[in-house]
């Protein structure tokens, strides 16, 4: 080895030293743990800023419910189709369940399809079912008109094939609800200093003669926010709850043909923006958790072009700072397999 | 399974010499390695979300501190990096110039200058600093061996 090697190592050495020799003063730590501790105020209020705008917004919209029952059936009946766009379909907030206090908070708003022909059977009720009131004093208040539970009752009681499409979903959707419901409660009676947090709101999408589409919109806080959504389609036309594999020919490679044209676009998007980032190419540690392709019945929906998105919950092909994901697919990747669109 | 804040935060405290030390090592005066690791702190803490398993929480508290040096360099330094194929053009047109490897070093763009001093300064496995400069263990390797030729260091003492 030639004498200039050995002195830059000399040199290297004589660096390391130098490197290791720096030392931070107790002042150094002190000013990391505060401003830490200051992230983790920030991120939680973050958080609850987010869950009072959701809860101001939910307050104001059961407001106008509770004064339903002192006004006209023909108002009140008027109100109870204000979410819908039109059609043979409506949406009414069947239970509303609110709770809250300085570690908790939830607002769960669980929507009810109601299509015309049993509209005019439950107009009337319908006034009393969406009476709920919302007390801030961390009481749980809740209220469910009887007859409509009744009425649920007696749809359990039909045999299955009679259940209409809607049938199916409300019941679905009511089942999950609970579920969320209940481990929102649970994990509230384990935490001692932390913070939960549940919000469910719902959407409708999409409401033409022929389709329908509501989303439920859930958002669950506990040490850090998660948010997703499901989507619940039904075939006016056919009287069908839609998934994403009824809308293509049998057998056909819809699968292979999106997950290649959103890996395609995760790549393009990422190139041209490098604020963006999605599970792919990951190095090889995390490679584990990138795309691979979606779900059989993955969630979609039709945006108001009739184009078909499909849509990712927070981290699923993502990390968290993007939120939930959702991917336009052009037409030519589908058209020619596509049986079912609204 | 998630990871606690807590826990982040206290491997951060236990460690902070060594980010100190690394950001140190890039802008050589003490306010601006204390913004460095205060900002990495603060991160680590807001996007604790995306630590997916704990076996990662040293390698990715350094990537984020390594990526607030980077950045702060970036923003406030006056020369540019000199690129490596610059260096190795450098070094051959006039071999027995002699370059200030400490000189060379802060001119080294990334990943390099940061696998070097992981590498060297803090004598971490390379599939660790693979990790936390987010490049393939070969790839890492590739640019380390060609780096240290550049910059004539020979690998025998270590």
């Amino acid at each position: 080895m030639s004498k200039e090697v050995k002195n830059r190592n000399k040199e290297l050495e004589e660096m390391k030293r130098e490197y290791q020799n720096v030392e931070a003063d107790g002042a150094v730590r002190e000013a990391l743990e505060q401003r830490m501790r200051q992230a983790k105020k920030d991120k939680a209020r973050m958080r609850r800023s987010r869950m009072r705008k959701l809860g101001i917004s939910a307050a104001a919209v059961l407001c106008v419910l509770v004064i339903l029952p002192n006004s006209s059936a023909g108002i009140a009946n008027a109100m109870g189709r204000l979410p819908v766009v039109g059609g043979l379909f409506r949406v009414v907030t069947f239970r509303d369940y609110h709770t809250e206090d300085e570690h908790y908070y939830a607002e769960v708003a669980v929507p009810q399809i109601d299509s015309e022909s049993d509209m005019g059977a439950q107009a009337d009720l319908q006034t009393e079912a969406d009476t709920t009131a919302v007390r801030e004093d961390g009481q749980e208040t809740e209220e469910q008109n009887p007859d409509e539970a009744d009425a649920e009752g007696g749809t359990e009681m039909q045999a299955e094939d009679d259940r209409t499409a809607t049938d199916v979903v409300n019941k679905s959707v009511e089942e999950y609800t609970n579920e969320l419901i209940a481990r929102f409660e649970q994990e509230v009676s384990d935490i001692g200093e932390g913070y939960q947090g549940l919000d469910v709101d719902y959407e409708v999408l999409t409401d033409t003669d022929s389709w329908f589409t509501l989303r439920l919109n859930v958002v669950e806080t506990a040490a850090s926010g998660y948010e997703y959504a499901k989507y619940y389609h039904i075939n006016k036309a056919l009287d069908q709850v839609v998934t994403l594999p009824d809308l293509f020919e049998e057998d056909s490679d819809y699968v292979t043909r999106i997950s290649d044209y959103i890996a395609g676009e995760m790549r393009r998007r990422m190139q041209e923006d490098d604020s963006l980032s999605y599970f792919i190419d990951s190095e090889e540690a995390f490679a584990d958790d990138d795309f691979k392709q979606i779900k059989e019945e993955q969630n979609f929906y039709f945006d108001q072009d009739g184009q078909l998105v499909i849509a990712f919950d927070e981290y699923e092909v993502a990390p968290g700072y993007m939120g939930t994901v959702e991917f336009k697919i052009p037409d030519e990747i589908i058209s020619d397999i596509l049986v079912l669109r609204p | 399974m998630r990871i606690d804040d807590e826990e982040i935060m206290e491997k951060v405290l236990d460690n902070y010499q060594k980010y100190y030390r690394l950001a140190y090592s890039y802008v050589h005066n003490e306010s601006d390695a204390l913004d460095i690791v205060q900002e990495g702190a603060y991160k680590a803490i807001l996007n604790s979300h995306t630590l997916k398993k704990r076996e990662f929480m040293e390698t990715w508290i350094y990537r984020i501190m390594m990526n607030e040096a980077v950045l702060f360099i970036r923003k406030n330094r006056r020369s540019e990096f000199v690129s490596l194929d610059e260096l190795e053009l450098r070094a051959k047109e006039d071999q027995y110039e002699d370059i200030d490897l400490a000189r060379a070093l802060d001119q080294l763009g990334e990943p390099e200058g940061t696998i070097i001093r992981l590498r060297f300064f803090e004598d971490m496995k390379l599939e660790d600093i693979a990790e936390i400069v987010g490049e393939n263990l070969n790839t890492v390797k590739t640019k380390l061996y060609r780096t240290l030729k550049v910059l004539r260091i020979s690998l025998e003492t270590n």
